[in-house]
């Protein structure tokens, strides 16, 4: 009887003539938004593979006359550095990762199924530090970090980012909502509460594990203000700041821009489309974040 | 069960609460650590910093207020703090608006609703250097932004960003652009929450999608407004990637913004101290600001 009083008023919700011309209006605008958010992406493509001399066009051309690949060759070699800078984002990228989901699991685990005298304290006085913009931090961070003489080196970009609240916020909700008979099985069994931790609670974590690795690779492979204090070298910059530096360096090459741009973007793109669930539903709760 | 058996098993019981402790802090020291040194040191750091003058080379001077004092008659900090207003009183509630729309629009039966997500979001992941890249090329005279006005019959040749009128509306626009699906998808999840009956009992009053939008779910949303107003609010007063890449504060300041000076102060010209103080009035801002929206947008919704 519900479901069926439930389908006639969905029914009644979606006359389907008499919103007709709202739906028009309605995917009118939806197709110009998309144009909109899609068109310098596209121009960017196909900048990409525009000779130095067609790019300074006007007007500019939306189809290179000819699709030249001979960009993405040079950027890669003509600036010696390049490689070195995707090679400088993977590393950091995959420390970061490895690092900070692996603290933040264990604080989350011992904030949701421990009892121990501060925690509440600790937790409160933590979640308020988000309230502080980053940039307040550059300075003390900036020296801290001379003192003990990680500046201009990757572990003086890596370490900072691991005081981080959010994924231990976010491991700490996921793991309340595991049952408890999970453990209760295990110390049965006679197993340790580390052993129950790696053995028992971390698999059953997967999907949050999987969720919040995928939203820091994000921030990690994207990040331009902290990396920008801390290194200095050409060696040892990231990509993105590979990147900035380059309409430095070449000014009017705007093609090799647009192609080294591509690097940074694509990987990006790609993982949003294929791991969409994650950050749709994940963006919402992180947005906390800033 | 402990009555019973009496003193002999209790000292074995507060041993394994000491045990339990001691697990629970191995399982959070290694976050603790890191978040003492660079959240909680960092802070007291930084009001130290902020009273003293420090240029990294010699030792820091105990000067009590004087940055605080310097930085209320600085013009370059006056003129950072009119800019990054104008900024977020264009920027915020274009992001809130736009973000709305979409969200409503998603909201509906429409075919490619799929589609029109994940290509709305694209903008928000991107990084903000290869956006920030993108737009410097599309803004240039010869760029595709000008070619798109001269297209309508707009006949134009503006250099956006190298041009002190136009240049921090330039970066206003590339922000909208690159954020309003974040706000998006806060939207969409609050849109999702309300609760199915009340639409069910609007239809039965013969409430129009229209009028059901305006009077339950946008009432139904304060929530959601508040947070998206609140993280706008803070992530304008923060806005540095696009003018450190693209503008430098530049044309003649045009586009200085708070956090790009306590770039400037404390990197470029070593003034340690005085950047210190900048942050910390940026702090103190950002606070004021966030409960006087709270104020102003009441948070809790009134079913």
């Amino acid at each position: 009887m519900a479901t069926l009083a439930r389908a006639q008023t969905v029914a009644v919700q979606q006359p389907r003539f008499r919103l007709r011309i709202s739906r028009v209006l309605f995917l009118t605008i939806a197709a110009i938004f998309t144009a909109v958010a899609l068109a310098p992406f596209i121009l960017t493509v196909s900048g990409s593979f525009k000779t130095k001399s067609e790019i300074l066009d006007w007007p500019p051309t939306i189809i290179p006359t000819v699709i030249q690949w001979q960009n993405y060759v040079e950027v890669w070699t003509n600036s010696h550095f390049f490689p070195q800078w995707i090679a400088n984002s993977i590393f950091l990228a995959g420390f970061h990762l490895v690092a900070y989901i692996a603290i933040c699991s264990a604080a989350g685990y011992a904030f949701a199924r421990m009892n121990f005298p501060g925690a509440s304290v600790i937790f409160i006085a933590i979640l308020g530090s988000i309230m502080i913009p980053g940039q307040v931090l550059w300075v003390p961070k900036f020296l801290i970090l001379n003192q003990i003489g990680l500046v201009d080196n990757l572990f003086g970009i890596a370490l900072p980012n691991l005081a981080d609240v959010f994924g231990v916020f976010f491991m700490t909700q996921f793991f309340k909502s595991l049952p408890k008979e999970l453990e209760e099985a295990a110390s049965i069994d006679g197993a340790g509460t580390f052993r129950t931790f790696r053995q028992i609670i971390l698999p059953n974590a997967y999907p949050a594990l999987a969720a919040l690795a995928i939203l820091q690779f994000q921030g990690s492979w994207n990040a331009f203000q902290w990396p920008l204090i801390v290194v200095r070298s050409p060696e040892h910059l990231t990509l993105p700041l590979g990147l900035a530096s380059f309409q430095g360096l070449f000014g009017v090459n705007w093609n090799w821009v647009l192609a080294g741009a591509m690097f940074n973007a694509v990987p990006i793109i790609l993982l949003v489309i294929f791991f969409q669930k994650y950050f749709i539903r994940s963006a919402a709760s992180s947005a906390v974040k800033g | 069960m402990a009555v019973l058996a009496g003193g002999a098993v209790r000292r074995p019981s507060r041993f394994r609460y000491w045990r339990q402790w001691l697990t629970a802090y191995l399982f959070i020291a290694p976050w603790l650590i890191f978040l003492l040194i660079f959240v909680a040191g960092a802070i007291v750091l930084a009001l130290y910093f902020s009273f003293t003058d420090y240029d990294l080379l010699s030792d820091p001077v105990f000067v009590g207020l004087k940055n605080y004092q310097k930085a209320l008659q600085d013009e370059s900090f006056l003129h950072a703090i009119r800019n990054v207003a104008t900024y977020t009183a264009v920027v915020v509630p274009s992001q809130t608006f736009i973000g709305l729309v979409m969200a409503a629009i998603l909201d509906r039966k429409i075919p490619f609703r799929r589609f029109f997500r994940i290509a709305w979001y694209l903008p928000c992941v991107a990084s903000s250097v290869v956006t920030t890249l993108i737009f410097m090329w599309l803004f240039l005279p010869d760029g595709f932004i000008n070619a798109a006005l001269n297209f309508v019959g707009i006949g134009v040749r503006i250099n956006w960003l190298g041009d002190e009128a136009t240049a921090l509306p330039s970066i206003m626009f590339m922000n909208i652009w690159a954020t309003a699906a974040t706000m998006m998808l806060i939207f969409l999840a609050a849109i999702q929450d309300v609760p199915g009956p009340i639409y069910e009992a609007a239809n039965l009053d013969g409430a129009g999608p229209v009028r059901q939008f305006f009077q339950i779910t946008l009432p139904l949303m304060r929530p959601a407004i508040f947070l998206v107003v609140l993280l706008g609010t803070i992530g304008c007063f923060q806005l540095y990637d696009q003018v450190k890449i693209a503008t430098n504060g530049g044309p003649n300041e045009a586009t200085l913004t708070v956090t790009y000076l306590i770039w400037r102060q404390g990197f470029r010209d070593l003034n340690m101290g005085y950047a210190s103080a900048m942050g910390v009035i940026l702090f103190a801002g950002i606070f004021v600001i966030s409960l006087i929206q709270r104020r102003v947008l009441d948070v809790r919704p009134d079913y």
